[in-house]
């Protein structure tokens, strides 16, 4: 705790230089001056007895603390935060139900490396292990999907568990951190005030720079590849080198997949955009990743969602994998050229080290075959309700290009990532990993606080509007100027759509017809509310919501029998993707 | 209901011959064989503090590794621990899992003692009825007799897992009621540092 030393002077230098009038403080205190330290200016949670001291020290400080009206959404909040600033989002509750409440949103972060940090409450010291009012093993339950947790167990050390807390939720492969912060020791005195947040010493700080020789065996693959392709994952958005992947993609004319947290990376109005990959990736995508024979993978943990079935997955390429962590080479797919390092160094070694551009004219030429013989379409005819992906083209048209989309997780989460053109890294927020139902709202406030200045839309489906819907609150009391778009169709959708293509039709518990008037419970909360019906009212109700200063909830009453495709089964071969349930 | 997509059903498709195997290598399908699981020993510094060992158990646990054993114990340095693990995993399994627990914050160094001095002590408690033949087997594979009680006697043993294996088969002839056994530790032979 050496680094405290000449801050301590400079704050003693007009008082006597006395011990009695060192200026003493609690430890939550040194929380929040560690918060301050490292640059937080927003914070999201919820009050409860273990946080108290926390909340009291937060109120004289410049911090804005937004309320949220579920820890779950806190979490959520957060979590966007992190994604559109790049600055781990901070989160707050207190002990026990405070702490589990926030798991949900952990997970999700930790499952997309995302930096966030969460401080939990905890019973004091004394009653730990005692089964105190309100305990829980918060450190216990949050080991599994934090990067790093630590229990904090005295006043003078307290802001620097934050701190450190703090730059690991940063550093290398980012991700949440948890502090948890017993009683006794938030209410303690220190006369320690916490340095900038510092890294602790046992952690393996990230590579910059990749092997060069392995560099060199890549490039060389790659610059006599026939059928090359780049795969962007979200690995591109955390390491900022969206522009050197354009840059590297362009010189050397190679088509670019993306996974869902890569969406973004790469300009998806380009020629040379395939979009996203997967499951419910783009035909063309799932065509590239299949033919190509060297794939230069950069930030992706290679995930199933991603692959399919891992024996089909771009079964002829020599694979290149740039990634910052180590366990993620050849954990899912082997690297035939593994480059450990951060993102925008290894692709500025990799442009370096090209001898020549591939000669794959004839593959650039399939490439856009395939983008037109699978084309994105859907037949919306005037008279039927309304396709959801007509309401996604429409606010997309509506809406600048650097507005930020959240969604929940379901049928519509997927055609809010089929149908609207991203352009900009950090414009999509969604739970692409843990698959969260609820995410779209609390998301939406982090997001929009992250970004004051420009629009964020959120897509929800009816049945994960539902889980999160409180988060209106919250933007209602704090004037954001959000749009939630509903994509209703009185169906946990995408449970129907597996229901009818894979277990013969029995649709059961799916349909979700019990559900609130949205645009009522939007003016409960204070909102504005609106819903469309049929394709008139769908540019109206856009209009309204752009106009309106303010949360606006558009409920739109879609095609409630609307699938999503392409689709790749769990499991299957990405070459062998259906465009209908005939071909599953 | 039909989707309205266009283009070629899957099976009016080309279709790449490639495979891989389970472990996402690219193989001929025809001469494909899987990683055969191999025992290894490895070693690991850590903090010496509280919840250290359940993260490291616990992250096994979720990544599914196999452990035979798992020995934690001061070093000479009084802030840090030394974990010895023993284990039998196929290749890719066991870079794996050296790559998480070197990815854990706590975490100093880790590495796979391929020549290790390997050493468990055993704790066998059998019957006394022959107290003089039980020490001479003890002796015999360089342990003791350390306890003689009411109609039992406890032996101390150290020695490489399969020489502690041997010795509880051969004790058997007495009547085994109890062993306690610590699990491996390992360094590695020579000037080179373990981990």
């Amino acid at each position: 705790m050496s680094e405290q030393q000449p801050r301590k002077q400079a704050a003693n230098e007009s008082t006597d230089e006395t011990d009695e009038t060192e200026s003493r403080m609690s430890g939550a205190q040194a929380v929040v001056a560690a918060l301050e330290a490292a640059g937080v200016t927003t914070t999201f949670g919820i009050q409860g007895g273990a946080i108290m001291p926390v909340f009291d020290a937060l109120h004289d400080s410049d911090i804005h603390h937004v309320s949220m009206a579920h820890e779950q959404g806190a979490a959520h909040a957060a979590d966007a935060y992190g994604i559109v600033s790049g600055e781990p989002g901070v989160a707050l509750a207190t002990s026990g139900p405070g702490a589990t409440n926030l798991v949900t949103g952990i997970a999700d972060a930790d499952m997309d490396s995302d930096p966030m940090i969460a401080l939990t409450g905890q019973v004091p010291q004394d009653m730990v292990g005692n089964d105190a009012f309100q305990e829980t093993n918060t450190m216990g339950v949050t080991a599994p999907i934090t990067k790093a947790n630590y229990f904090s167990t005295n006043p003078d050390t307290v802001g620097a568990d934050v701190g450190t807390a703090f730059a690991l939720a940063k550093e290398g492969r980012q991700g949440p951190t948890l502090v948890d912060l017993p009683k006794n020791v938030t209410q303690g005195e220190t006369t320690t005030e916490p340095a900038a947040p510092s890294l602790p010493k046992s952690y393996a700080g990230p590579n910059e720079e990749a092997d060069p020789a392995t560099v060199d065996a890549a490039a060389r693959a790659l610059s006599t590849a026939e059928k090359p392709a780049i795969l962007s994952g979200g690995g591109v958005v955390k390491g900022e080198a969206s522009e050197e992947l354009r840059a590297f993609a362009t010189t050397y004319e190679i088509p670019v997949v993306t996974t869902m947290p890569g969406v973004g990376t790469f300009p998806e109005d380009h020629p040379l955009a395939m979009e996203m990959g997967g499951m419910h990736g783009t035909g063309y995508a799932n065509m590239a990743l299949s033919h190509c024979d060297v794939l230069l993978g950069v930030g992706t943990r290679f995930d199933d969602r991603l692959t399919g079935g891992i024996e089909s997955f771009a079964p002829e390429a020599e694979v290149i994998h740039v990634d910052i962590d180590p366990a993620e080479i050849s954990k899912n797919v082997h690297a035939d050229y593994p480059l450990i390092g951060d993102a925008k160094t290894v692709l500025g070694q990799l442009d370096a080290a090209m001898p020549t551009a591939p000669d794959a004219d004839r593959w650039r030429e399939q490439t856009a075959t395939w983008k037109e013989e699978y084309a994105m379409s859907y037949d919306a005819p005037r008279d039927e309700p309304v396709k959801p992906q007509f309401v996604v083209e429409a606010l997309d048209e509506a809406t600048p290009a650097d507005t930020i989309v959240t969604t929940g997780v379901g049928q519509h989460q997927m055609w809010a990532v089929q149908y609207w053109t991203y352009t900009e890294p950090r414009t999509w927020v969604s739970s692409n990993g843990l698959g969260t139902m609820g995410y779209g709202a609390p998301a939406a406030v982090g997001a929009k606080l992250a970004a004051p200045d420009r629009e964020v839309v959120s897509f929800e489906g009816d049945g994960s509007f539902l889980m999160t819907s409180q988060a209106l609150s919250p933007a209602v009391r704090e004037e954001l100027d959000i749009t939630i778009a509903v994509l209703n169709n009185s169906y946990v959708g995408m449970i129907r759509q597996w229901q009818d293509a894979f277990y013969g039709k029995r649709r059961y518990e799916s349909k979700w017809d019990w559900g609130p008037d949205f645009a009522k419970l939007a003016e409960a909360y204070g909102a504005q509310g609106l819903t469309a019906e049929g394709y008139d009212e769908v540019p109206e109700a856009i209009e309204a919501a752009m106009d309106y200063d303010g949360p606006s909830v558009i409920d739109f009453h879609i095609d409630p029998e609307e699938n999503v495709y392409p689709m790749v089964p769990s499991g299957g071969n990405n070459a062998e993707f259906a465009l209908e349930e005939g071909h599953l | 209901m039909a989707g309205e997509m266009s283009g070629p059903s899957p099976t009016e498709r080309p279709v790449p011959e490639g495979r891989r195997n389970s472990q996402g290598i690219r193989i001929d399908p025809d001469v494909a064989v899987e990683a055969q699981p191999r025992r290894t020993v490895i070693s690991a510094v850590v903090d010496h503090k509280p919840g250290v060992l359940t993260n490291v158990s616990g992250l096994f646990a979720r990544r599914q590794f196999n452990i035979e054993s798992l020995t934690v114990g001061p070093t000479t340095d009084p802030d840090l621990a030394r974990m010895t693990i023993v284990a039998e995993e196929p290749e890719p399994g066991i870079e794996q899992v050296k790559r998480q627990l070197r990815k854990q914050v706590h975490t100093h160094s880790v590495r796979e003692v391929e020549v290790a001095t390997e050493r468990e002590l055993a704790l066998i408690k059998v019957d006394g009825t022959d107290p003089a033949g039980v020490s001479a087997m003890a002796e015999m594979y360089g342990g003791e007799a350390v306890r003689a009680d009411e109609e039992v006697v406890t032996v101390e043993l150290t020695g490489s897992e399969d020489e502690i294996d041997a010795a509880i088969g051969a004790f058997e002839q007495f009547g085994v009621r109890e062993v306690a056994r610590t699990g491996t530790a390992a360094l590695a032979r020579g000037a080179r540092s373990t981990a």
